[in-house]
């Protein structure tokens, strides 16, 4: 039977490329251990207690504070903030993506009047700040009163997607780019020794290999482009976090609407993050 | 240029932000990410949580929301605390996440003999840890914390939003001020790519000095 300290110790299995610090311990390690467990258990409970209390003392758990988020009205108004959040990031995505998958076949192919201008705008752009970026859109785009009937909401969410589909285009080319690179030499010397173009070699043979191969970073990225669609908060982009911003705001509760708020993020974000743990576990073996 | 030229003390003055901002939020990043990796590979499971359950909180969170959490909430727990300071808690427990993964992806670089040959000679958990894991993970992590400090530069533009001036944001609000964007952009744009390239540089040497040869 399963004692509880082995329960505790929870002794995994070496995994392959896992350094195992810990083999399975003698009893006195493991007295140890349950009483190493036991100690920081006491530990963290007292630090739980000690942030808990704090919110006490400062009248954090006080009802009208939290009710807000017993209104329907709130959650919309904050999962609809969630929702142009995922807007923003999808559309910024498909831009990034495909943008970045041109900049790495240019800048893999021999041509050079496709290789320099590739090789200069992935250098340039992913040196910039994207909060510069967003920002720097958002005043270039065309001033004209009623241009094209957009509101400031639509001059927002476009300077929020061009910030990031530039920013994150260089961050795909880099990615997709090394995963070229790690591509055997084989695969092009084969593919134009059976007669491909060099374009056509890229297309069918290089590339999705080289996609593959960049899956998990790519999903890791893309957890960072979804991050980052917070920033349009410089830019007014009504978003989940400015939303939970005004929410705050407007009952004088900041802490709870933004307790709220994280957990919306941690939860599309881990999505994406889980992702990509997994491809790359899946990829390692 | 000469708008440039004019402005350069505040504009400096904004660098300089940057660079404690970056720099100081580095350190406590890397000692909040060594700690926290650390934990990750104890034998006491409720620390293995807890820095699982770090990590996935500050992987998954955006800068700028812990930026708000530390600048509108921290307040009303009673820390009074400048803007700076807000954002400097906020950059380092971030960094710190992305820390402990670079860590413990150096930990995984070091092979399972070193581990298995600091358990014959006798040595405890805490001294193979202290003595053998960790100055090699350390030194195979230089690379990837590197990419960390880089990325950092820039990052930290986002505590702009609450009015602490680094670079960007002296930046932006010469341009508002004087009505011209171009100059100011292109020099922010210049000082993260010489800083970008120190740092590189920087690393490069550093990791060549510490590599373990294998």
């Amino acid at each position: 039977m399963p004692s509880i300290s082995s329960w505790l110790l929870d002794v995994k299995p070496s995994r392959a490329g896992e350094l195992q610090i810990n083999e399975e311990l003698g009893p006195r390690g493991r007295r140890r251990a349950l009483i190493g467990t036991a100690a920081i258990t006491a530990l963290l409970v007292l630090g739980l207690a000690w942030v808990l209390r704090r919110f006490q003392v400062k009248g954090q758990f006080a009802p009208e504070l939290w009710r807000p988020f017993r209104q329907w009205s709130i959650w919309k108004f904050m999962l609809l903030g969630l929702g142009q959040t995922l807007k923003a990031a999808s559309v910024a995505l498909l831009f990034a993506l495909s943008l970045g998958i041109v900049l790495a076949m240019w800048r893999a192919s021999s041509p050079k009047r496709k290789k320099i201008p590739a090789t200069i705008f992935t250098e340039v752009f992913r040196a910039c700040a994207l909060v510069l970026l967003i920002k720097f859109s958002f005043f270039q785009l065309p001033k004209t009163p009623g241009f094209r009937g957009w509101t400031l909401s639509t001059y927002a969410f476009v300077a929020l997607v061009l910030g990031l589909t530039l920013y994150y285009s260089t961050v795909f080319a880099e990615v997709i780019r090394s995963g070229i690179r790690s591509l055997p030499k084989g695969q092009s010397e084969a593919a134009l020794a059976i007669g491909l173009t060099e374009p056509k070699a890229m297309r069918l043979v290089i590339l999705p290999q080289a996609l593959r191969r960049a899956l998990p970073n790519i999903f890791t990225q893309a957890a960072s482009l979804l991050k980052d669609t917070s920033l349009g908060v410089f830019v007014t982009y009504n978003e989940l976090l400015s939303r939970a911003k005004i929410v705050g705001e407007y009952g004088s509760n900041f802490l709870q609407s933004f307790v709220v708020a994280g957990f919306m993020y941690i939860a599309v974000v881990a999505i994406l993050t889980s992702t990509a743990n997994r491809l790359q576990k899946r990829q390692a073996r | 240029m000469r708008i440039v030229l004019d402005n350069l003390p505040r504009l400096l003055r904004g660098l300089g932000v940057t660079l404690q901002l970056t720099i100081g939020g580095f350190l406590i990043g890397l000692v909040i990410g060594t700690i926290i990796a650390v934990f990750r590979v104890s034998p006491i499971k409720p620390l293995r949580v807890l820095g699982a359950g770090y990590v996935a909180a500050m992987v998954n969170s955006p800068l700028i929301f812990l930026v708000f959490v530390a600048y509108y909430g921290l307040p009303k727990l009673g820390a009074l605390l400048t803007n700076f300071q807000c954002a400097l808690i906020a950059v380092g427990l971030y960094i710190g996440g992305y820390v402990a993964e670079a860590v413990r992806s150096g930990f995984n670089a070091v092979s399972n003999g070193q581990a298995e040959a600091a358990r014959a000679i006798g040595l405890t958990f805490g001294q193979t840890l202290s003595h053998v894991i960790l100055p090699q993970a350390l030194r195979s992590s230089v690379g990837p914390l590197a990419v960390l400090l880089n990325a950092n530069y820039r990052n930290v533009a986002v505590a702009g939003i609450i009015g602490v001036s680094e670079v960007v944001k002296a930046g932006s609000d010469l341009s508002d001020e004087t009505a011209t964007q171009y100059p100011f952009f292109v020099f922010s744009f210049m000082a993260f790519m010489i800083l970008g390239f120190a740092t590189a540089f920087l690393a490069g040497w550093l990791d060549n000095r510490v590599a373990v040869k294998r």
